[in-house]
Parts: structure tokens; C-alpha cells; sequence
């Protein structure tokens, strides 16, 4: 089911995790497939359990391996996730266009992610299956608005067409990219240019993001 | 892509069980009794029942027909006209059963789904089964996953507390595929002299799951079958419309078996695993943990190295019922041992017998990979990841040794080495928030203390 996008053995300079969250059925795996694999299938199978995707993105010259999880959406499912979120510095919050209902369900999984992951995780609204417009019941005003009151950055997509799917990727990426950078200046420290050099990953992880991170958050 | 009953079918069937079950004409009655002895019961373990022989064992096997004979007559029909109202459901779990539904085996003909709205040309497998009243939502209710909807329906309003877990589908989807297979084996076999309505309705089956193939054919050849066919018609209507009332009720009682099976196995077999915090769930991944830890390090220290816990394993495992993390014909295997392992014992120990099975088969999952996952550590750092997450993504390569490996050491556990593991794992699993939902209690566990 996986494979990767590229060689396995290439180099990177940056290794960022991003989750994949949102109800069941609005299109996390196709998305994560058009995006990783330019695949997208109609009777995409559920997923159980956790599955995983990654794809090297080249960003200011800089290699970063993306590597993307996802998971079941199922609500029962959140028991067994936590350790999901761990050490994930972005995560896509996916609704359905054309289903009110999993719109509605974007503040319970803004709340998942505030508790579980990282304060400083990028979350970035994704409102998916934008091809199916003639049965459209969200806006995207409405959507636009609720990404301003939570701080988030919205796109819509459609992983049919694949319209939007790089684009999402691309500036969540590029948006963590550069908050790591940022941080790198703030300590101006010279242990992140060398792991860097080594071609070593440079993982935000919980403790190290309390640190470094700038204050205010990743979205302004 | 081969259909899936044929997947089922296939193995040794005969070379194994010989005259003991002929295909058809055996059922539970032919091999209730001998599949409780201990030798046939190992036979049956390492090569699986016979393939047209499953529906009837795992209906008694799991205690299926005892929950539906204890519930009493038309519960079941109740379920259903309040599953198909989506009453008592509520539109979180309806909604969550439509979604998958419509994506469970959904490249294979048996199951192609429909959406509500309609257009559902290959979903109208069985020209038959348009006779059935039961408020299916559109013309794809003959097809397979029509009936799934309806099981997983009547399987939340049977058992509210449980309802629907994603996973549970893929369960329900196999057990249809096995009833489907036995009603094909003993139509065959029953209905081999008075061929007219069966042959019809095969031919008019068979036909259908060709037909996306078949349209890009020629015309001529089916044509001149067509003709061949309204010449026979006349003689055979009577048949075809009893053919057609058989096959309505056949796969209605099948469909019921299914649901009480499934209820059996979120009840009595595995208890506590899809409960709503998943809670027995969480224990099995620490016990499976716990074993995989010491009994296959390689395979731990290689998920360890990546920081991808047993998590993703054994929800996938056991959630799926195996589908989800093996080929179908394997997933039917580890259900033969799962329900064999725990057949014949009293209520506590029946669920303890299937969940170290259950238990036993993660590890025999992770075991088949091991050499995969030692190899995929070794690379460097950069591609270490990928390597160990497209081992765990597939599982598949290493299947059809998955059953054997979890049978036999390092993986298999006595029963109390079982219920040391869970009683650890239970208390490390446990939290706060859902003291009652602790799955199951060893009662005879705390009774015999082990001297070891």
C-alpha cells in the first residue's frame, strides 16, 4: 500500500512530521495518496490503525523528508492515538465540503490536537472534495472565517482532481520550515547549523519545541 | 481481481478432510462432533475448516446460535426495521456505518456498493434478491455490501453499548463472503438434480459479476446466449421464481447468522476490545507489547529504533479481524484458530482462549515480519523509517506463515502465561476514566497461583 515516492536513500535536511486528522470518510488517505503517490482511489479501503506516507520537498534549498500519518477517524478511535501526535510539528485537519456534519466536528478535533500534540503544531483547515461544488454545504466564507477565529490556515482541495493537494502541502511544510528556521536564528546556535551539515534529522520535538519555539504560536 | 469467495475457496480441502466433510452436504452436523476432539481440532487449526463448512462452525463455534436462541424469536427482525429507519442508531453511528460500507471490499463485484442517491448498475448483482422488501436504500440491495448494511445496523441496535467500531465492517464483510460460499456450496450440492432455478440464478449471478468485462466484449456471443436463454425461460420461470424466493430467504437467514455472529464476537469472544474507549483494545496492544518484548526482541527493537509502537499493529490486527492486516483467506484461518482455541469452554475462559489468540497472532504478524524489520533497521538513519513503516504497512509478504508462527514459539502462550500478560497489561492500560469498561476478569486466574 505504501511505497515510497523516491529512492529510499536519499539525504534530507530536515525531517518534519505531519498528521492527518478529521472525520471518517472525507478523504485524509486520498489525499495523503494524490499527494505522496499522485494516486487517488475511489473504494479507498477505511483505515484501521495507523498508516503512513512520505515524500521529499525541497524548500530554500533545503531537503525536508515529509512524513505523513494517518489514522482512523472514528471518534471511539482517539483512545488508542495519543502517541500519534508525538512529535508531530504540523497537522491537517480535513472536512468535507459537501458534509456539513464533519465541518461541525472541526473545534472537537481543533480541541484533540490543542491537547494532545504540541502547542506549537502548525494546523492547517483543509476543506476537501471542493470538485463535488454542486453539493456544497460549507461555505468557503464560513470557512475562511472560522480558520481566522482559530488562528489556522484553510485551503480547499479536491483529492479527485488533485487541485489544491501540493499547494496544502507545500505551505504547511514551508510554514514549519520556516518557524524552524526562526528558531535556529533565535538561538543563532551553531549545534543546528552542524546536525544540519551531518544531514542528520532535526526534529521538533516536545521538549525541544517548548524551548526554541517563538512566542505567538506558529499562525499569524 | 478474483472474486472473493474464491479466495476462501481455495487450500486442500479435500486432501485434508477427506470424506469427513464432503463440500454441500456436510455442516455443522457432519463435523460438530469430530471437530471437538483434540486431534481434529489440530488438523483444523494448522489448515484451517473446510471452506464450505465455516459458516456453520463459526456460527456455533462463537455461540452465535446460543445468543440468538437465549434472545428469542424476532429480535433480530426488530433490529433490522429499526436498523433500516436508522432509529436508536443515531446519526453519528449511521452516518459512520454508510461510510463504510460503501468502502468495504469495494473493488470486488460481490460487494460493489452504491451511494444512497442511486447509480448503482454493478451493485444489482442479483436480479433475485429485488424481491426483498426490507428497505434497502437502492437497486444495489442484492448486492453484499447492501446486506453488510443491514448486519451492521441490526449489530448497534443488538448491542448499544458497542455500536459500531470502524474495523467491524471488515469482519462483517468476511462473514458474508464465508455464508455466501456455503449457500453456493450446498445450492450446488443440494440442487445438483433439479437443475432449472439454480442453474438460472448461478448464470444469472455469474453473468452479472461478469458484465464489466464482459460489455467490452463482442456482442454476438451473447446474443445468441440470450436467445438460448428466452427459449428456456418459458420451462424454467416456475423454477427461477422459487429459485428467487429460496435465494431471498437464504441469504436474509444468512445475513442474521451474520449479525449474531458478529454481536458474538464483540461479546463473547473479545469482550471489552470495541467497547467505546476501546479499553480491551489498549490492554491487548500492551500484552501483545509486553510478549513481542520478550519473546521476539528483534522485532521490538526495530519498532522501538523507530519510534513506531505496537499501536499501529494490533488495533489493525484485531480491530479488522484480521482483514485489514492479511490476506483474506489467512484472516478466515486465524478466525478457525481464534474460535477452535476457545470452543467448548466456559464463558471466562472462552474469551481468554480468543483473545490469546488473538494476542498470539499480533505477535506471530510481527514475528513473520521480524527479518524484514532487522533488515529495514540496519540501513541508515535517513531511510530506516520508510524501510520499517513499508514493512508494517504491507504485513502481507510474510503471510500464510502468520497462523503458523503465532501458533508455535516464540508466540504461543499457555493460558496462564496468557492471563499473567493481560493481568499486567490491564493494570498498565488502565486508566481512570473507564474503571468499568476493564474488559474481562480472570476470576480462575487469581484462584491458581502458578509456581514457577
Amino acid at each position: 500500500m505504501a511505497a515510497a515516492s523516491s529512492s529510499v536513500d536519499d539525504a534530507y535536511d530536515y525531517l518534519f512530521k505531519l498528521v492527518l486528522i478529521g472525520d471518517s470518510g472525507v478523504g485524509k488517505t486520498n489525499l495523503l495518496s494524490q499527494f505522496a503517490r499522485s494516486e487517488f482511489n475511489l473504494a479507498s479501503k477505511a483505515t484501521i490503525g495507523v498508516e503512513f506516507a512520505w515524500k521529499n520537498v525541497t524548500i530554500e534549498g533545503d531537503v525536508i523528508k515529509a512524513q505523513i500519518w494517518d489514522t482512523a477517524g472514528q471518534e471511539r478511535y482517539r483512545a488508542i492515538t495519543n502517541a500519534y501526535y508525538r512529535g508531530a510539528v504540523g497537522a491537517l485537519l480535513v472536512y468535507d465540503i459537501a458534509k456539513r456534519v464533519t465541518f461541525d466536528h472541526v473545534e472537537a478535533w481543533l480541541k484533540e490536537v490543542r491537547e494532545h500534540a504540541d502547542s506549537k503544531i502548525v494546523v492547517m483547515l483543509v476543506g476537501n472534495k471542493s470538485d463535488l461544488s454542486q453539493l456544497r454545504q460549507v461555505s468557503t466564507d464560513e470557512a475562511q472565517e472560522l480558520a481566522k477565529r482559530e488562528g489556522l490556515a484553510f485551503i480547499e482541495t479536491s483529492a479527485l482532481t488533485k487541485s489544491g493537494v501540493d499547494t496544502t502541502f507545500s505551505r504547511i511544510l514551508e510554514e514549519i520550515h520556516r518557524i524552524v528556521k526562526e528558531q535556529e536564528l533565535d538561538r543563532g546556535d551553531d549545534d543546528a547549523a552542524a546536525v544540519v551539515a551531518d544531514g542528520e534529522a532535526v526534529v521538533v520535538d516536545d521538549d525541544k519545541a517548548d524551548a526554541k519555539a517563538p512566542s505567538g504560536g506558529c499562525c499569524k | 481481481m478474483s472474486g472473493l469467495a474464491e479466495q476462501l475457496a481455495v487450500g486442500a480441502d479435500d486432501a485434508v478432510w477427506g470424506g469427513l466433510t464432503p463440500c454441500g452436504t456436510s455442516s455443522w452436523e457432519a463435523l460438530g462432533e469430530p471437530v471437538l476432539r483434540p486431534r481434529v481440532r489440530r488438523l483444523a487449526a494448522v489448515f484451517g475448516l473446510p471452506a464450505c463448512s465455516r459458516a456453520d462452525a463459526w456460527y456455533e463455534l462463537s455461540g452465535a446460535r446460543r445468543l440468538r436462541d437465549a434472545a428469542g424469536e424476532g429480535v433480530y427482525r426488530r433490529a433490522l426495521d429499526a436498523g433500516s429507519r436508522g432509529g436508536f442508531i443515531g446519526p453519528r453511528l449511521s452516518r459512520q456505518v454508510e461510510v463504510d460500507v460503501i468502502r468495504t471490499f469495494a473493488e470486488h463485484a460481490e460487494f460493489f456498493a452504491c451511494p444512497q442517491s442511486g447509480g448503482c448498475e454493478r451493485g444489482a448483482l442479483d436480479a433475485g434478491a429485488a424481491a426483498d422488501e426490507s428497505g434497502a436504500e437502492c437497486a444495489g440491495r442484492g448486492s453484499l455490501a447492501a446486506g453488510l448494511r443491514r448486519v451492521l445496523r441490526a449489530t448497534c441496535i443488538l448491542n448499544p453499548r458497542v455500536g459500531y467500531v470502524q474495523g467491524l465492517n471488515y469482519i462483517g464483510g468476511l462473514l458474508l463472503v464465508v455464508h455466501e460460499l456455503a449457500r453456493k456450496a450446498k445450492q450446488g450440492a443440494g440442487q445438483a438434480g433439479a437443475a432449472g432455478g439454480a442453474v438460472a440464478e448461478e448464470a444469472a449471478s455469474e453473468a452479472a459479476v461478469g458484465a464489466p468485462e464482459a460489455s467490452e466484449a463482442s456482442e454476438a456471443p451473447e446474443a445468441s446466449e440470450a436467445s438460448e436463454a428466452s427459449e428456456a425461460s418459458e420451462a424454467s420461470e416456475a423454477a427461477e421464481a422459487a429459485a428467487a424466493v429460496a435465494l431471498v430467504r437464504d441469504r436474509a437467514e444468512a445475513e442474521e447468522r451474520c449479525a449474531w455472529v458478529l454481536h458474538a464476537v464483540t461479546t463473547r469472544v473479545w469482550p471489552g476490545l470495541f467497547e467505546p474507549t476501546l479499553s480491551g483494545c489498549r490492554v491487548a496492544m500492551q500484552a501483545a507489547e509486553s510478549v513481542l518484548r520478550a519473546r521476539v526482541p528483534r522485532a521490538a527493537t526495530a519498532l522501538d529504533e523507530c519510534g513506531l509502537g505496537l499501536s499501529l499493529v494490533v488495533p489493525r490486527v484485531l480491530l479488522s479481524g484480521f482483514v485489514s492486516a492479511m490476506p483474506l483467506a489467512d484472516a478466515a484461518r486465524c478466525w478457525d484458530a481464534t474460535l477452535l482455541a476457545a470452543a467448548g469452554r466456559s464463558d471466562v475462559d472462552f474469551a481468554s482462549s480468543a483473545l490469546r489468540l488473538g494476542v498470539q497472532i499480533c505477535c506471530g504478524v510481527l514475528r513473520a515480519c521480524a527479518n524484514g524489520l532487522a533488515r529495514a533497521v540496519q540501513l541508515g538513519e535517513a531511510q530506516r523509517f520508510q524501510a520499517v513503516a513499508m514493512v508494517l504497512q504491507d504485513l502481507t509478504p510474510a503471510s500464510g506463515s502468520v497462523l503458523e508462527h503465532a501458533l508455535k514459539a516464540p508466540c504461543r502462550l499457555t493460558p496462564a502465561e496468557f492471563r499473567a500478560e493481560w493481568e499486567k497489561a490491564a493494570l498498565a492500560a488502565a486508566v481512570p476514566a473507564q474503571r468499568q469498561a476493564r474488559p474481562v476478569r480472570w476470576t480462575r486466574g487469581h484462584r491458581a497461583p502458578r509456581h514457577r
